[in-house]
């Protein structure tokens, strides 16, 4: 296939996915531009690109991402995610006290456990895809992900407690 | 019943359903105007050139849009400290509108950044966008780099289009070092180098390094003969399984390869990173963490090391950011030492170290500044977003306006003031960008005028950058 054709195949059937993770991590407009730059690199890389590529190109954009934040002005780049607070959310949360927990455990979480399980929650990858993603092999991963679920899972029942305790005083 | 915890965390997805990336079509044309083909071999870097419209913005404000206190008059802080701002001696000079010929660059001009080395050298590093949409950000720009350079104060300047874009300018007598994206042309399509002069700026080169540059953070510190500066991990296939930490990077500045370090401060994966160059084998750097959760909005901890035998070694030191804020960034170096404290609420600090660093005092109050550019422990000059430049002479106690150039309308469409390039506590260089004309409301043709003191800022002497009204 002509690589220019590959590319636009590659295009369509990812660019929604890595748009979405890059919302999930940015405000609207810096997405457009994390998705832009992921697939130049992708273009560039198109004869590496492996055979199931989205966690590639996830680990593409969380670098992309990474970047950004470093090169951004610090103060626009806080501004961005302040906006993000501001502005409605794209949909309605089902139990904002629910939510909170869960926001809370999350944010208790070492990063390396967060970003791991929001690729498997958010972005629905499997775990070699995950591992892609993360630069890691697939048996490490597997490993890492066990742990993190429990470390969520602790969290979570602790925050479940705490507000339980809430309720009853 | 038990919950799996991994969807609890799906209830709480931010982006439910789904979103759409922008349009094939766009993206195909933005591949198109950099014009770069798909690799052949692997590589062990490799950065977006379609970057270079954001990239060019981001890094012409790169160390700037550090939120500071300066522009509210006669605001208290608990310091104690008042600022007060003369009466702008600028009325008599000539607006850059004024003075800034018909015609010129075709496009807009991004300042990627400005430099002052030595004697009557200055140098502005620029990008062509064409058209520029949002300020050189959006879809379908093509930009070219450019170098303008003068060696007779401003009196005439030579432009040539430069195969990188250069920002984040570190000087040092002869010795200049920059960061910057390299252009198309040179093989790879575009990625983050160091590059170095060592006479004056006439002539650059890419430099060897342990890890790229961030590409225009504006990390480059030179102090007691060499520099400093923060490398990143890299992107793509051929760094998988590249730690994603940043690296601290150590040179003579005389020297063409910047070296890791012996040893490296704990450094987190998500952690925004400022080097300053101390003395001779000594510098600082400061560490905020954060995560990226979207909705943690906040910095983790704020850490700062310190070496003094070349980076064999580090220690902890104070941090100059209290835990209440946010994004501290380190400036000066062997002169003095100066730090921006961002806050997430708009307390914004400039701070000084005192008891030799045991602690940190506020020394202006809040405000903003778009450029901080000390040059001893008492004398810095300061850009606003307004344009007005303003210098202390007394640590930072007063501040005095030597400088108001308003928001020309280029200003306007890049979203951004003029650029300050400072040598030394007596000159300084202002770069005011001068649009004329719009095409579907983008700009048509763009010019510089520049505007330069040797007195502190009592008086300027304007000049303009003959630019090549083709290319």
């Amino acid at each position: 296939m002509e690589p220019r054709a590959q590319f636009e195949e590659l295009y369509r059937a990812y660019a929604d996915r890595v748009h979405a993770y890059a919302l999930r991590r940015s405000t609207p407009s810096v997405a457009d531009d994390v998705v832009a730059e992921v697939f130049l690199v992708a273009w560039r890389r198109l004869e590496q690109m492996p055979a199931e590529p989205l966690g590639w190109l996830l680990g593409v954009a969380r670098r992309v991402l990474a970047n950004r934040r470093r090169t951004e002005s610090r103060a626009a780049a806080l501004r961005d995610r302040l906006a993000r607070h501001a502005a409605p959310a794209p949909s309605a949360p089902a139990d904002s006290d629910l939510e909170d927990r869960v926001q809370r455990a999350l944010a208790g979480l070492a990063e390396r456990d967060r970003e791991l399980l929001l690729l498997i929650a958010w972005e629905g990858l499997r775990v070699n895809e995950a591992a892609q993603a993360l630069g890691v092999r697939s048996g490490t991963l597997a490993v890492r992900l066990h742990r993190a679920r429990q470390r969520l899972a602790e969290a979570l029942a602790a925050e479940d407690v705490e507000t339980e305790l809430e309720v009853q005083r | 019943m038990t919950v799996d915890p991994l969807d609890r965390l799906r209830s709480i997805d931010p982006v439910p359903h789904g979103s759409s990336a922008p349009s094939l079509e766009l993206v195909l044309a933005q591949i198109d105007a950099v014009d770069v083909p798909p690799r052949r071999r692997p590589r062990s870097r490799g950065w977006a050139r379609m970057a270079v419209p954001a990239l060019g913005v981001l890094a012409a404000i790169a160390v700037v849009a550090v939120v500071v206190g300066v522009v509210v008059a006669h605001h208290r802080h608990g310091s104690g400290v008042t600022v007060t701002l003369a009466t702008t001696p600028s009325s008599s000079v000539p607006s850059a509108e004024s003075l800034a010929p018909r015609g010129g660059m075709p496009g807009a001009l991004l300042i990627l950044g400005a430099a002052a080395p030595s004697g009557n050298i200055a140098l502005i590093s620029f990008g062509q966008c064409q058209p520029c949409y949002r300020g050189g950000q959006g879809r379908g720009s093509v930009t070219r780099d450019w170098l303008a350079a003068t060696s007779d104060g401003g009196a005439s300047w030579h432009v040539g289009q430069a195969p990188w874009n250069l920002s984040g300018f570190a000087s040092a007598g002869a010795d200049t070092w920059a960061e910057g994206l390299q252009s198309r042309g040179h093989g790879d399509g575009g990625f983050n180098e160091f590059y170095a002069s060592h006479d004056g700026g006439r002539h650059w080169s890419a430099v060897s390094s342990a890890a790229p540059s961030e590409g225009g953070v504006g990390d480059v510190s030179i102090a007691g003969g060499e520099v400093w500066s923060l490398g990143a991990g890299c992107i793509g296939s051929g760094c998988t399984g590249a730690p994603p930490t940043d690296t601290i990077l150590h040179a003579s500045a005389s020297g063409s390869h910047l070296a890791a370090t012996a040893a490296q401060p704990p450094l987190g994966d998500d952690t925004n990173v400022s080097v300053v160059a101390t003395a001779r084998n000594s510098a600082l750097v400061l560490a905020d963490d954060y995560g990226t959760n979207p909705r943690v909005a906040t910095i983790v901890r704020s850490r700062m090391f310190a070496t003094s035998d070349g980076g064999r070694s580090w220690r902890s030191v104070a941090t100059p950011c209290p835990g209440k804020q946010n994004f501290g960034r380190l400036y000066g170096g062997s002169s003095g030492l100066w730090a921006t404290c961002s806050g997430l609420h708009g307390t914004n600090e400039l701070r000084r170290p005192v008891g030799g660093g045991r602690t940190w005092v506020t020394v202006v109050p809040a405000g903003n500044i778009t450029q901080f550019q000390p040059v001893s422990s008492t004398v810095a000059w300061v850009l606003t977003p307004r344009g007005r430049v303003l210098r202390t002479a007394d640590g930072g106690r007063t501040w005095n306006q030597v400088w108001y150039g308003g928001r020309p309308e280029g200003v306007a469409l890049a979203g951004r003031t003029p650029v300050l390039a400072v040598q030394s506590a007596s000159t300084a260089t202002v770069v005011a960008v001068v649009t004329h004309g719009r095409v579907d409301g983008h700009a048509q043709f763009t010019n510089f005028v520049v505007y330069r003191t040797i007195d502190g800022g009592r008086t300027w002497r304007p000049s303009v950058v003959r630019l090549p009204t083709a290319g």
